[in-house]
């Protein structure tokens, strides 16, 4: 694999790495599918299906910075966030933080924050989740 | 002409200056925090009632009770290195967003990365100004 990624690369990559991790979504006309999800922009999604395990949310495009080679040509910088969300509530995010950074070295990127595991709180109902921010070069 | 340059002087001369540069540039990135935190900038996707009775939507800013807004602190480590934390107890839900179990999400807001945009040029020119 290239030190550049297009987008539909980082997300196969991505999911390949993740696979093992991941629950299941099953939608309301009863398929299944990985629980990984990509989005480029607000999480809009047309339906929300019934998730068991673990969901990744990949969010490309946070930010973009551009970086002029020789020739005139330029490398773009991007910085993208994988949030996961653990949607079992009787299980942790809490071992999953090693798995997350070994899985993305086979890749490309760096990683450059790691958030804090933000574990469930009865006021906020949320689910437990813990943010992986990242670079990538892509050639565009 | 001639100068006497004296290698120690010029050392701590210099050294002053960095750091008075510096003691500013912290000193305004502290207030520059603290008005975005205020700043009614933030896509929200819920009307949220605050403790005082009143509705907020979207935009908004990150201040209900104003505990988080207090709870921003500077420590300096070393003369040369400051560092800022938020303690409040929901700081870190704030910056990074989260999900409810109902799976709606509650979108990060980054009071941080804003301020810090400037940051370099703002202490350049107060560099500047000393020399």
């Amino acid at each position: 694999m290239s030190s550049y990624l297009t987008i539909i690369e980082i997300r196969s990559a991505i999911a390949t790495a993740l696979s093992s991790l991941v629950g299941t979504y099953t939608y309301s006309n009863g398929a299944t599918a990985s629980a990984f999800w990509v989005t480029e922009g607000p999480d809009n999604r047309p339906e929300q299906p019934n998730v068991m395990g673990i969901e990744a949310v990949l969010s490309l495009d946070t930010s973009t910075d551009y970086q002029e080679l020789f020739g005139g040509e330029f490398a773009t910088d991007r910085t993208a966030t994988l949030t996961l969300y653990q949607w079992d509530v009787s299980a942790s995010l809490r071992s999953v933080e090693r798995t997350v950074l070994k899985a993305l070295r086979g890749i490309p990127v760096t990683v450059t924050s790691v958030s804090p595991r933000l574990v469930r709180d009865v006021r906020l109902q949320n689910l437990e989740s813990q943010v992986f921010t990242f670079r990538y070069q892509s050639p565009n | 002409m001639a100068t006497l340059i004296n290698p120690q002087q010029t050392k701590a001369a210099l050294q002053g200056i960095l750091t008075e540069a510096l003691e500013v540039v912290v000193r305004d990135l502290a207030n520059a925090f603290q008005n975005l935190i205020e700043a009614n900038i933030y896509d929200w996707p819920n009307t949220t009632q605050r403790q005082n009775g009143s509705t907020v939507s979207s935009p908004r800013n990150i201040v209900d009770t104003g505990e988080f807004k207090r709870s921003q602190r500077l420590d300096r480590l070393n003369p040369h290195i400051f560092q800022f934390v938020w303690d409040a107890q929901y700081a870190a839900y704030i910056y990074y967003g989260y999900r409810t179990l109902g799976g709606q999400t509650l979108p990060g807001r980054d009071w941080i990365t804003p301020a810090l945009n400037d940051l370099r040029q703002n202490f350049a020119r107060e560099v500047a100004r000393r020399v």
